[in-house]
C-alpha cells in the first residue's frame, strides 16, 4: 500500500478514461490494470445530449477514486472556476490542475500554474498540479502547499517518454518526501517502468492505452510495468559503471593466469 | 427582455429568472451538472438565489472522459 494525498492505494498506475474506442473498452481496459485512480474532465452541456450520463454511469460503478482535470484552461481565473464546477460535480476536493500555456506542446504556464495553485489550496483543494520538470517551478509548487507533482515525461501524447531523465531524477533527488507521479508523454511500458526506477511514486497516463491496438492487453502490460518500475527501485538498482566487470569471479577458474607472461 | 448566453448560445427571457428557473425551462434537467456565471462558480443550492441579469454568460458543464 502507498498513500496518495489522503487515501491509501495499492495500484500505483492512475489512468485516464478519453479516447478509448467505447465505454465498454474502457471499463475493460481500467479494470485489467486494476487502476484506483482515474482521470476525468468537464465538458459544456447541451439539454437534448443528456451530456455525460452514459459517462458518469460507467465510472461510477467502478469504484474508482476520481481525479477531475482542469484541461482547457488557459490562465488561473479558468482553472480555479473549472476546478470549483469539478468539486461539486464529482464530490472530490482533489484536482489535476492543467493550466496549458503553448498550442503547439501543450507545455503548462508555470506562472499561471503557481497562481492557480495558491488559490485552490486556500480553497481546500488537493492540487495535483501537472507542470514540466523544472526545478524552481516545482518547488514554487511545494512552496504553496503543493504535497504531490506532476511532471511531464514529455508533451501530452506524444509517446516520447523521458526526454530528461536526468531532471527527472534530480526531482526525486531534491523533493523526497513529496509525492511523484510522471504524467504525460508516456508512450511504452519501458518508458513507466523507466519513471518507477528512479523512485516516482506513480505513474499517469492515457494515450498509449486507449489508442493501443488492444487496449485491454496494453492495460495489462502497463500494470506489470509500474509494478516491476517499482518493484526495482526498491530493490536498490546497481550504480552504472564505465567499465567491464565480470560477472563470473575469475580467480582459479580454468587457465588462470596460464597465458600471462 | 434580457438577454442571457447559455454555453455560448444566445436566451432571450421576458424578465429576469433565478438561475434554477432558467436552467428549467432551457432543458437542463440532468442533476449531473455544475454551473458557473459570468466565470465565477454557483453552487446548487444558490440556483435558486441568483437571478440572471441582462448580458449574463452562464457555462454549464457535466461529465466528459478526460486525461
Amino acid at each position: 500500500m502507498w498513500q496518495l494525498a489522503d487515501q491509501f492505494l495499492s495500484s500505483r498506475l492512475l489512468l485516464g478514461t478519453a479516447q478509448y474506442s467505447s465505454l465498454a473498452v474502457m471499463k475493460e481496459a481500467l479494470m485489467t490494470a486494476r487502476t484506483e485512480v482515474i482521470t476525468v474532465a468537464l465538458q459544456r452541456q447541451l439539454p437534448a445530449k443528456n451530456g455525460g450520463e452514459l459517462f458518469w454511469d460507467s465510472i461510477k460503478s467502478l469504484d474508482c477514486h476520481l481525479l477531475p482535470n482542469t484541461a482547457g484552461c488557459r490562465n488561473a481565473d479558468e482553472a480555479v472556476v473549472t476546478a470549483e464546477m469539478a468539486r461539486e460535480l464529482f464530490a472530490t476536493n482533489w484536482i489535476k490542475l492543467e493550466v496549458i500555456g503553448d498550442d503547439y506542446n501543450l507545455q503548462p504556464d508555470p506562472f499561471e500554474l503557481v497562481k492557480a495553485a495558491k488559490v485552490l489550496i486556500q480553497k481546500g483543494f488537493e492540487v495535483f498540479p501537472y507542470c514540466t520538470d523544472d526545478l524552481i517551478l516545482c518547488q514554487r509548487l511545494v512552496d504553496c502547499g503543493c504535497r504531490i507533482l506532476m511532471p511531464w515525461a514529455s508533451p501530452i501524447g506524444s509517446g516520447k517518454g523521458l526526454i530528461n531523465p536526468y531532471a527527472l531524477a534530480m526531482l526525486r533527488q531534491r523533493f523526497a518526501h513529496i509525492t511523484l507521479i510522471i504524467d504525460a508523454g508516456i508512450g511504452k511500458p519501458s518508458h513507466a517502468t523507466q519513471a518507477m526506477e528512479l523512485g516516482f511514486d506513480g505513474a499517469l497516463l492515457n494515450t498509449a492505452v486507449a489508442i493501443a491496438g488492444d487496449a485491454v492487453k496494453m492495460a495489462s502490460a502497463f500494470r506489470d510495468a509500474v509494478i516491476a518500475g517499482r518493484t526495482a527501485y526498491e530493490a536498490g538498482l546497481m550504480p552504472e559503471r564505465n567499465v567491464a566487470h565480470p560477472s563470473t569471479s575469475l580467480l582459479d577458474t580454468p587457465f588462470w593466469l596460464q597465458d600471462v607472461s | 427582455m434580457i438577454t442571457i448566453r447559455l454555453n455560448e448560445n444566445v436566451c432571450t427571457l421576458e424578465q429576469e429568472c433565478s438561475l434554477q428557473e432558467v436552467l428549467l425551462r432551457e432543458g437542463y434537467t440532468n442533476p449531473c451538472v455544475a454551473v458557473a456565471v459570468n466565470k465565477q462558480f454557483i453552487p446548487r443550492v444558490q440556483y435558486i438565489n441568483i437571478f440572471l441579469k441582462d448580458g449574463d454568460s452562464v457555462e454549464i458543464v457535466s461529465p466528459m472522459q478526460g486525461g
